[in-house]
């Protein structure tokens, strides 16, 4: 079992949060979306509902809001606490499949980005292999990646299984 | 075998009600030496202490011990009454058994065990007490303040006007501190020079008081009472007494309006030879020795143009510091502080663009005597859209600063006034954490200039930046809950205040502590926010911690009147619990006198042995736990006083 919503906040810091809004304001993805970094921390202390947002789902980890936070809040620490929390009580994003999508490739092809044609592309014109060297370009050792991606529950949640 | 004493008290139910107080009574009524042992209600109450005066008289006790609250709240209280009785103060000896026992235990028969076991404990003491007589010191009528701001001004006037004599000791070349560089006061709006000058010019011309400008304190010794202390008169190349502040060399200067003025926050110019403002205190000139081109190279031009120019022959380029001693019976440290480096708080850009400035550095702007001569223009135009942003340094971790600067969200909305005044048609915002409007009168601002169209967003400004030539703010209106950016200007950084570096040296001097947030410590947060735990040492002003002028004054009032109780003595006396040295078996090995924290240690050269200065050894006991022979003693607090208390508990 993981931490709780409370634990998640101890460690992290949340109480010391003074709603300032610094981290929002910095927040380069939520000048693009809804995601509202000080409200998730607000909907936490809160004992809202913050893991079954879908908002949660739309930070990038960039930590400019961690970086910048006055009162040492640890921002991006607690949303990657509370993704695997939701996971683990089963809230996958429903608005956005963007998680479900990246362990379902990581399944399939070994990597949870794979490369495009155009970063093959690009590979080849600064002088690497066109692929990548990792399971993906190895039938068997994929294989056996799958083997043990089977005995994990997030396939599981995901939906592979 | 000495005859003691025991009291208990109930302080109401505080204690009764978690210790069986009756069986602790009567457990202690059982220890051979105790010869009277009561209980009751409130042992600090009149009955309360008539109760043991009186088993003082009829019992003939040698020794008091009264188990109650801490020592902190009410062993004063009882060593007087067992004075009253006739008794030694310091045969009389206090057992915690609330804060240590009733107010942290659950368990009521643990606690009253607990009980029995800390009375006695204190009874083995008592019974090794020996009465102990403190010194007389005379007390000498005259006190120093270190720093000339609002604080120190105030709190010098207030001593002076007493009938005692204070000497002033200021480390810039003018008195006035902070509060000479504003325009403006909040809430009242108060012109800051028409209350600062008056009070400016009683310094200068009281009888009772000693100005000492452009100097620092070099070295304190003694202690209260009789302070010994140097101070260095720094150089001025200017003969204060033949100066009349005419001014004529300072617009005669090669390098007049050359030099980044400090006063002005570096956005006024001044020559080499200047003075800071035009009302400073006292109105003499001085020459910059790091830019005076005669001091530096000796030469300038075919004549230095500020001797040429002056007609009463003061300029003094061969001046030498000049040192003054004196001794005084207290000390008053105001020191107060330096407005938050903006560089720190990089994602505001304050070092990359100048229109973005600090809150002291618009003060400027807004001061008739100011770079613009009080015309609020940045960059040679008028802003139009203005954003200030708060708590920049302060309740800020990222920093170092975890407190609030108190005055920030006032001096903006201050700020945000005068601008507003000034241009009518400005678009001004005002990013803000929370809103501390806690002063008479101050929420009542607050309100006047959302109305006069300042608009108050709350959420506190992320980052600023620049794109083609124009500024943004980024922030969240968290009310809202939506990110925006405005275009600005002009931003303006709500600085707070910090420690002042220039400070430090006099804390080390007079070893003062300081508290989480880096200003001096008081010795009581509530009960006593003037005093040092270093007695004759008082402190006023932002100092102590930010506090806005009213409270400052209020603070400097209150230093000068425990200054002024002091100093009303003949005599005072010391606590006799000191360390004492065993001239027979001291080595002369000086262990202590590198570990005491107070230099209460000195050598005797003649017998080889170390002495302690009763009036500076606090009793700290750190000496005693470290001489290597044992023979330090510490009064009160003997070895064997202590090693009976602790048989009792262990
Ligand atoms: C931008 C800004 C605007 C403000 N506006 C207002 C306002 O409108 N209304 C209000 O109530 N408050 C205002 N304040 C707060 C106000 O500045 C302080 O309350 C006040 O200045 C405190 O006075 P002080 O004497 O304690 O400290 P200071 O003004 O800092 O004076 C300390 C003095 O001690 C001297 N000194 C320091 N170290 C030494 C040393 N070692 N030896 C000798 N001398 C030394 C310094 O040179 C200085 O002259 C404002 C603060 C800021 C930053
Ligand atoms: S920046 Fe930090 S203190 Fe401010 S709202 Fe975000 S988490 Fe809270
Ligand atoms: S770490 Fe996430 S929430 Fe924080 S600024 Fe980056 S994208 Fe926004």
């Amino acid at each position: 079992m993981g931490k709780s919503v409370k634990e998640i906040l101890i460690d992290g810091n949340g109480y010391a949060c003074i709603q300032c809004g610094r981290c929002t304001g910095s927040c380069p993805s939520g000048r693009e979306c809804s995601l509202r970094t000080r409200k998730l921390i607000h909907m936490a202390r809160m004992g809202m509902d913050v893991i079954k947002t879908e908002e949660l789902w739309d930070c990038t980890t960039c930590f400019t809001c961690q970086e910048r936070c006055p009162k040492e809040v640890k921002t991006t620490d607690m949303i990657i606490e509370l993704r695997n929390l939701a996971v683990e009580e089963g809230y996958f994003p429903t608005m956005s499949d963007v998680p479900k999508i990246i362990i379902k490739s990581l399944y399939d092809t070994g990597a949870g980005q794979p490369l495009s044609p155009e970063v093959s592309k690009i590979r080849a014109i600064i002088g690497l292999k066109k692929e990548a060297y990792d399971v993906s370009t190895n039938a068997e050792t994929l294989k056996k990646f799958q083997r043990l991606l089977d005995g994990l529950e997030i396939t599981k949640k995901g939906g592979l299984r | 075998m000495k005859r003691i004493g025991v009291f208990i008290c109930h302080c109401g139910v505080n204690i009764s009600n978690t210790v069986d107080v009756k069986k602790v009574v009567e457990e202690i009524s059982k220890i051979p030496s105790v010869v009277a042992c009561a209980d009751y209600q409130y042992m600090c109450s009149d009955p309360g202490q008539d109760m043991i005066k009186k088993a003082i008289k009829e019992n003939q006790l040698d020794s008091v011990v009264v188990a109650a609250c801490s020592p902190r709240m009410h062993e004063p209280t009882f060593r007087a009454t067992v004075s009253d009785a006739g008794m030694n103060p310091y045969c009389f000896e206090m057992s915690n058994i609330r804060e240590q026992c009733s107010w942290v235990h659950l368990d009521g028969e643990k606690a009253t065990k607990k009980a029995i076991d800390l009375v006695k404990s204190s009874v083995a003491r008592a019974s090794l007490l020996e009465p102990l007589v403190s010194q007389g010191v005379p007390v000498v009528p005259k006190a120093l303040v270190i720093g000339g701001g609002i604080a120190g001004i105030q709190t010098s006037l207030d001593i002076a006007n007493s009938g005692y004599k204070v000497y002033l000791v200021e480390k810039e070349p003018s008195i006035g501190g902070h509060m000479a560089r504003f325009d403006k006061t909040f809430p009242t709006l108060d012109c800051a020079a028409c209350i600062l000058t008056p009070k400016m010019v009683d310094v200068a011309r009281h009888p009772n008081i000693e100005l000492l400008t452009y100097s620092e304190v070099e070295s304190i010794d003694g202690s209260v009472g009789n302070f010994h202390v140097r101070v260095k008169k720094n150089p001025r190349y200017v003969d204060m007494e033949k100066c009349t502040g005419c001014g004529s060399c300072a617009e005669a200067c090669r390098l007049a309006g050359r030099i980044a003025s400090e006063f002005d926050m570096g956005l006024g110019k001044r020559g080499a030879i200047y003075v800071p403002f035009p009302q400073a205190v006292p109105l003499r000139y001085t020459i910059d020795p790091e830019k005076c081109l005669f001091l530096k190279h000796g030469k300038c031009g075919t004549s230095p143009k500020c001797a040429d120019v002056c007609t009463t022959d003061a300029i003094k380029f061969d001046d030498k510091p000049e040192f003054v001693e004196f001794d005084v019976g207290a000390i008053v440290v105001a020191t107060g502080f330096k407005e938050f480096s903006a560089e720190l708080k990089p994602e505001y850009c304050y070092d990359k663009y100048p229109n973005v400035m600090t809150g002291l550095e618009l003060e400027r702007i807004f001061a008739p005597s100011g770079p613009t001569g009080g015309k609020p223009k940045i960059n040679g135009k008028e802003p139009k859209r203005i954003v200030f942003i708060s708590c920049v340094g302060s309740r800020d971790k990222k920093v170092g600063n975890a407190y609030c600067s108190r005055v920030c969200c006032m001096y903006i909305a201050k700020q945000a006034h005068l601008l507003k005044e000034k241009i009518p048609d400005a678009d001004i915002t005002v990013m803000y954490t929370d809103m501390r409007a806690f002063g008479k009168g101050y929420e009542e601002f607050y309100e006047r200039v959302q109305k006069e169209g300042i608009k108050y967003r709350r959420g506190n400004a992320a980052e600023v930046y620049g794109q083609d030539g124009k500024l943004f703010v980024r922030a969240e209106d968290t009310l809202l809950g939506e990110p925006y950016e405005l275009e600005a200007d002009l931003v303006v950084l709500g600085t707070g205040l910090t420690p002042n570096p220039l400070a430090e040296g006099i804390g080390k001097l007079l070893h003062l502590s300081l508290s989480s947030d880096g200003f001096f410590l008081e010795a009581h947060p509530k009960l006593r926010p003037v005093d040092t735990v270093i007695d004759g040492v008082f402190l006023a002003g932002v100092a102590q911690g930010p506090k806005d002028i009213p409270d400052t004054v209020a603070q400097a009032s209150g230093a000068a009147s425990h200054v002024v109780n002091l100093l009303s003595k003949d005599e005072i006396f010391a606590e006799p619990t000191i360390a004492v040295v065993d001239e027979d078996a001291c080595v002369g090995c000086k262990t202590c006198m590198l570990l005491c924290p107070f230099e209460a240690h000195e050598f005797d050269e003649e017998k080889g042995v170390m002495k302690v200065n009763a009036a500076l050894c606090k009793g700290c006991g750190s000496c005693a736990a470290a001489c290597p022979s044992g023979s330090i003693r510490m009064n009160h607090f003997t070895n064997d006083q202590i090693i009976a208390q602790l048989l009792e508990v262990l």
